[in-house]
């Protein structure tokens, strides 16, 4: 009974990406203030960072990541121009496996 | 070749074999005393190896780990205050510090009651037990959530105990009946005699524990039966339950075919055949002691692998952002 109950839940040994705002790959025509990052699996804060950069690799993010109800990451942003966005992360889980990843954002012109 | 081996990953692996094998001998040898017989001769030795093993190896853990964590080398975890914020801040930090009291509150208790063997033994047991039950929150079974996350805990923490309780007892047994041929008394004898048949019945349920808890974990971190073949961590779990078959093979033999060899009373017509069947139950046991050992090096290895649910070629419909598992 307790297998067939666990069956409908995911595990998860490392923290992927769920979803992010703003969504990955995606097109926005307001600057956003944050980037909000949630993963599969709960993380450590002290050793999870999120950068965002330019299309120059200038950092434009407050440096300031920090960690949500255990799953979700966020760092807040400086104000945007429009242009093409590179966020990149790297995240421990609690269980202590790292994963990293990055996915890129849009700011249209309005 | 140094680098090699001061390289964090390398430590780590280390530092997690020397933990599982410190900590279960310790536990399975303080069992083996409160339920199966004394200790034999070179009980300090048994004892307090598995304990000063478990301790350096929980020590090298944390530092390999906390290297590992901030990406620094391991001589510069203290200095830069890595090895502070594992400690303090991580969840990893926590559990090893949970570890490192249950080490602590083991010697108290081995020393407290140093005058009673079997007392000792008994006061330890729990503490013990505990250290090698809270490795499981630094493995896979640490990493679910809900009723998925209980009893995938629950199975990994049973799996350890189980281990703990079949190969820690090995050493013990196998010491007892060496101590019983050299001695060749029937006294010693009879009580290795009592010590096999004791051991024996307990394993059944170790093993029992061990497989069926072994089960579970592998179809939480396994996603699909093709991932025996197809993915690293599968591959090596095959490996192991190829050894772990191996040792189960040679302790049915001696349950099924050496054991009933053992019966009959003593002093009496069955001494002779008892004395030549326990050469045989020794050797058996040595060598399910010496598989236990490759056990446990595969056993670290798979912990530090990414379990095969999480490949890379089991994820190969997932975009990119989703991330890699290192």
């Amino acid at each position: 009974m307790l297998l067939a109950a666990a069956s409908s839940l995911p595990a998860w040994a490392h923290a992927f990406l769920d979803h992010a705002l703003p969504k990955v790959g995606s097109t926005v025509t307001q600057a956003p203030q944050n980037v909000h990052i949630w993963f599969t699996q709960d993380l450590e804060p002290a050793f999870s960072t999120i950068q965002v950069v330019d299309q120059a690799g200038n950092r434009v993010d407050k440096g300031d990541t920090s960690v949500q109800s255990g799953d979700e990451m966020l760092v807040s942003l400086k104000s945007l121009p429009p242009g093409k966005y590179k966020v990149m992360w790297h995240a421990l889980s609690v269980d202590t496996h790292e994963t990293d990843g990055t996915f890129e954002f849009i700011i249209a012109s309005q | 070749m140094i680098d090699r081996l001061t390289d964090p990953a390398t430590l780590l692996l280390i530092a997690r074999g020397l933990l599982f094998a410190g900590a279960g001998e310790l536990a399975g040898a303080l069992l083996f005393e409160v339920g199966v017989a004394p200790l034999p001769r070179g009980r300090r030795l048994l004892l307090w190896g598995g304990w000063v093993t478990a301790v350096l190896a929980a020590l090298l853990l944390l530092f390999a780990q906390a290297a590992r964590f901030g990406h620094r080398a391991l001589a510069d975890v203290v200095g830069s205050g890595v090895l502070s914020i594992t400690v303090t801040r991580t969840r990893f930090g926590h559990v090893m510090m949970v570890e490192l009291a249950l080490v602590a509150a083991t010697a108290l208790a081995l020393a407290a009651a140093a005058r009673s063997r079997r007392r000792a033994s008994t006061l330890a047991l729990l503490p013990a037990a505990g250290m090698l039950a809270t490795l499981a929150w630094i493995g896979h079974g640490g990493d679910d959530r809900g009723l998925a996350g209980v009893v995938h805990l629950v199975a990994d923490t049973l799996h350890l105990l189980g281990m703990g309780a079949w190969l820690g007892g090995l050493l013990p047994l196998a010491l007892l009946i060496a101590a019983a041929e050299r001695s060749g008394e029937t006294e010693a004898i009879v009580a290795a005699r009592k010590a096999i048949w004791r051991f024996s019945s307990r394993c059944l349920w170790a093993v029992g524990v061990l497989a069926g808890a072994g089960i579970v974990n592998a179809w939480f971190l396994m996603g699909s039966l093709g991932a025996f073949i197809t993915t690293p961590y599968g591959q090596l779990l095959l490996i192991k339950i190829g050894v772990f078959l191996a040792m189960f093979t040679l302790a049915a033999v001696n349950r099924e075919i050496l054991i009933p060899r053992l019966s009959g009373r003593l002093p009496g017509d069955a001494l002779a055949r008892v004395r030549q069947t326990l050469p045989g139950m020794a050797r058996n046991t040595w060598l399910i002691a010496a598989l236990a050992i490759a056990v446990i090096g595969i056993v670290a290895r798979l912990g530090t692998l990414p379990p095969a649910l999480h490949d890379m070629s089991q994820m190969s419909k997932m975009d990119m952002p989703s991330g890699h598992p290192h």
